[in-house]
């Protein structure tokens, strides 16, 4: 199947894309985020839908959505008593709303959502395929330069601000770096299945690994594993991607599953 | 003489338009071992959290190490910090060492001096053969040395304990404070320590403050304890408990203090 141009880039933006949730999802499933993954990559339906209409490179409108929502989240979500998985039911269900209603109201455009919503990673074009990698050195570079004092907030935040890390930006800055990998792994796997790549591979890697270097690397391994052979295995059986990719990164978590119990 | 690691000054802290501590005054001497006592609600938490500068004041001031709570809190205050906590995660991803070593990465000395660090404090706190063990597994009494040694990690004049024994049977709760004594004396380590365990403290501190919203009382706990102020803090006769505080001093002074705690 590498003999097309088209799967090759498939294949490498799969690959990063992969690499990219892998790193974030350790994250994702230690400060149990899933559901702010599930809020962030929901509400980024309304910022595609937006650029459609507009004429904005969606995922661009999508990116700039996600990231307004998770510093929505971020702020209101600490500074309320509603608490933070009531603040992203709010924000989740209007920005999907919006999504819908802007896609209705569009000329045509529903075609075109649905390619964000499923994933369609085999029209990704070389110009695109770079955008995403640059993206995701923004959020490796962002996970890099505070992986530690991220770490130390899922320990705990009391002690981290005792200590004077500044912990609202720290985890302003995580939902951010959320909602770029969002961005990334919607164009293989779509809105509605990114959240099986920012958690899946994450928790069967916390199965097997009990320290944070072995359970990261483990993560990131499987997320770049579970992308590779989803779509090769899509590609062999006239599959979607982004469902068959999902399926094997929830197949290997059973797997491992069964294997921790025996 | 010596200028107090600790000075507490006409201290109040509101709460939702209610006065949560009220004119609260005391000062702290370098290697002095204070004990903050009073009911539940008393605002004990919330003084320790004014020393460390994570409350804003309604009124007074808080100067440690020489510089005020709050500008302290900003820059990495140097306090090494025991916060309330019953248990880590049974599956936190991390070991001994590496958690007693996030107490010092607010310092960015380098990876080999905080790990040098880390490896001392662990000694000092009497589980150096811990270092490698996953924290989640360890019992509820190493998990407190841990983060004792955490402490030490960060700063060596001055160690703040809320609560730090909740949870621990009573050997292991006189172990504790017989090596935080041990600490004191060798480092030369000031200590404020809040419970609402007055027999474990009473037997441990060299001063006791009694607050309850407002400052009852102040002074050596043998003077503390038969004070009319502390029945008034609690709101209850305090006669059937002399002979308890008693019996509590003779055991933590006793056999228990003499056990080395490694």
């Amino acid at each position: 199947m590498l003999e097309y141009a088209f799967m090759q880039r498939a294949l490498a933006a799969a690959l990063g894309i992969g690499v990219v949730c892998g790193a974030l999802g350790f994250f994702v499933v230690l400060r149990r985020l899933a559901f702010v993954g599930v809020g962030i990559s929901h509400a980024a339906v309304g910022g595609v839908a937006l650029g459609l209409l507009l004429g904005v490179p969606p995922l661009l409108a999508g990116g700039v959505f996600g990231v307004a929502v998770a510093l929505g989240i971020a702020t209101l979500g600490r500074h309320n008593r509603l608490g933070q998985d009531t603040v992203i039911g709010v924000f989740f269900s209007g920005a999907l709303a919006l999504g819908l209603a802007l896609a209705s109201a569009g000329r045509g455009g529903q075609q075109d959502l649905f390619a964000y919503l499923f994933g369609n990673v085999l029209a990704i074009g070389p110009a695109e395929l770079v955008g995403l990698g640059v993206l995701g050195l923004v959020v490796a570079a962002g996970l890099a330069a505070t992986f530690r004092a991220q770490l130390f907030l899922a320990f705990d935040e009391e002690l981290a601000r005792a200590y004077g890390h500044p912990v609202g930006a720290l985890d302003a800055l995580l939902l951010v770096l959320l909602a770029l990998t969002v961005v990334i792994g919607v164009r293989l796997v779509g809105v509605l299945l990114v959240e099986a790549l920012l958690v899946v591979p994450a928790a069967t890697a916390a199965l097997w690994a009990t320290h944070y270097k072995a359970r990261l690397g483990l993560s990131i391994a499987l997320g770049a594993a579970a992308c590779a052979a989803g779509l090769a295995l899509a590609w062999q059986l006239d599959l979607a991607v982004g469902a068959t990719v999902a399926l094997v990164a929830v197949a290997g978590f059973f797997a491992s599953l069964a294997l921790r119990r025996s | 003489m010596s200028t107090p690691v600790v000075r507490v000054a006409g201290v109040s802290v509101a709460r939702e338009g209610h006065l949560v501590l009220e004119d609260i005054s005391f000062e702290v001497a370098p290697g002095a071992f204070v004990g903050v006592i009073g009911p539940n609600g008393a605002g004990k938490t919330t003084l320790l959290r004014a020393v460390l500068g994570l409350v804003p004041l309604a009124a007074g001031g808080i100067e440690v190490l020489g510089r005020s709570a709050s500008e302290r809190a900003s820059a990495g205050n140097g306090i090494g910090y025991v916060p309330q906590r019953h248990a880590f995660p049974a599956d936190f991803p991390a070991h001994a060492l590496d958690v007693v070593r996030l107490g010092r990465l607010h310092r960015r000395e380098g990876r080999s001096a905080e790990r040098r660090a880390a490896e001392e404090a662990l000694a000092r706190a009497g589980i150096a053969e811990l270092a490698a063990r996953p924290v989640g597994r360890l019992s509820g009494g190493e998990q407190r040395r841990v983060t004792l040694a955490q402490a030490l990690c960060a700063s060596s004049k001055l160690l703040i304990l809320d609560e730090p024994t909740v949870g621990l049977d009573l050997p292991a709760e006189q172990e504790f404070y017989a090596l935080v004594r041990r600490l004191q004396a060798e480092l030369g380590l000031a200590v404020i320590a809040v419970s609402h365990d007055l027999l474990a403290l009473a037997g441990a501190a060299e001063q006791l403050v009694c607050i309850n919203r407002r400052m009852h009382v102040h002074g050596r706990p043998e003077d503390v304890i038969h004070s009319h102020a502390l029945r008034e803090a609690y709101s209850c006769e305090f006669d059937f408990l002399a002979g308890e505080i008693a019996h509590h001093e003779g055991l933590a002074h006793g056999p228990a203090a003499e056990r080395d705690p490694r």
